[in-house]
C-alpha cells in the first residue's frame, strides 16, 4: 500500500503527527503537559524520546495522552483528519484558536512535524496548549477537534 | 478574547531534559486529575485529538538518532 510505504520511520521525509496516540508504532514523546488545569501548556523535551511502557506508566492513573504529547508518523489516509493532502486538524486549530506564544517554542520534532510543514509558525505558536486527550472541552474546542465531513 | 484562555506571555520554562521528565510527568498527572474535576462550562480548552494509526508501523526504537541534535530548537 502506498501510504504504508511512506510511513517508514527510518525515512527522513516522513512527516510526524505531533498529537499521536501512544500505541502508534514509531512514536516518540516530544513534551509533557504542564501549566494548570485551566491553562495547560506543553513543556517540550530537549530531544524526542521513544515511547516505552515505562515512560507511559508515569502517567498512571490518568491516560498518557493527558500527560504526554506524543508524535508518530502521520497515518495519512488512515487518519480522520487527513484530507488526502493536508492535516485538516491543524488548519482548524490555526483558524479557530489564538496563538499562545509570540514565537515558536524550541521543539525537537519541528523539522519532521506535519503541522509545522503545513502551517509554519502559526501552528507552533498554538501547539503548547494542545493536549491530545482531555475531558471537558469547551464547545469551541470540541468543534475544532471534530473531523471535517465532506 | 476569552478570559483565562489565551496568554501572550511566554512560559517561564519551555524545555526540559530527559532527567526532568519524571517530575514533569508527576506534575502533569496532578494537573490532569484536577482537570477532570472541572465542569465543561468552566474549562477553557484544550483539544481532543485522535488518529487511526497503521498497526504495521515499525517500533519506536528505530527512531533513535533519527532526529539528531540539530533538530532541537526552532527552524527559521
Amino acid at each position: 500500500m502506498a501510504v504504508h510505504s511512506r510511513n517508514s520511520v527510518s525515512d527522513e521525509t516522513v512527516l510526524f503527527c505531533p498529537s499521536a496516540q501512544p500505541d502508534v508504532g514509531g512514536g516518540v514523546v516530544v513534551g509533557v503537559v504542564g501549566g494548570t488545569p485551566r491553562e495547560p501548556r506543553v513543556v517540550y523535551l530537549a530531544d524526542p524520546v521513544p515511547v516505552t511502557a515505562e515512560l507511559l506508566a508515569l502517567a498512571a492513573p490518568v491516560h498518557p495522552t493527558e500527560v504526554f504529547r506524543m508524535a508518530a508518523p502521520c497515518a495519512g489516509a488512515g487518519c480522520q483528519h487527513y484530507d488526502g493532502a493536508r492535516c485538516t486538524l491543524i488548519q482548524r486549530i490555526v483558524a479557530g484558536i489564538p496563538a499562545v506564544a509570540s514565537t515558536p517554542p524550541p521543539c525537537g520534532l519541528r523539522r519532521r512535524c506535519r503541522w509545522w510543514h503545513e502551517e509554519g509558525a502559526a501552528a507552533c505558536t498554538r501547539c503548547p496548549l494542545i493536549v491530545t486527550e482531555q475531558p471537558n472541552p469547551t464547545p469551541t474546542m470540541a468543534q475544532v477537534a471534530r473531523p471535517q465531513t465532506s | 478574547m476569552r478570559k483565562g484562555w489565551v496568554s501572550m506571555s511566554e512560559p517561564q520554562h519551555t524545555r526540559i531534559s530527559l532527567d526532568d521528565v519524571t517530575e514533569a510527568a508527576f506534575n502533569g498527572v496532578l494537573r490532569a486529575l484536577e482537570a477532570r474535576k472541572i465542569a465543561p462550562e468552566q474549562f477553557p480548552g484544550p483539544i481532543l485529538v485522535g488518529i487511526i494509526a497503521w498497526p504495521e508501523l515499525s517500533k519506536s526504537e528505530r527512531l533513535r538518532g533519527s532526529f539528531g541534535s540539530e533538530s532541537a530548537g526552532p527552524v527559521d
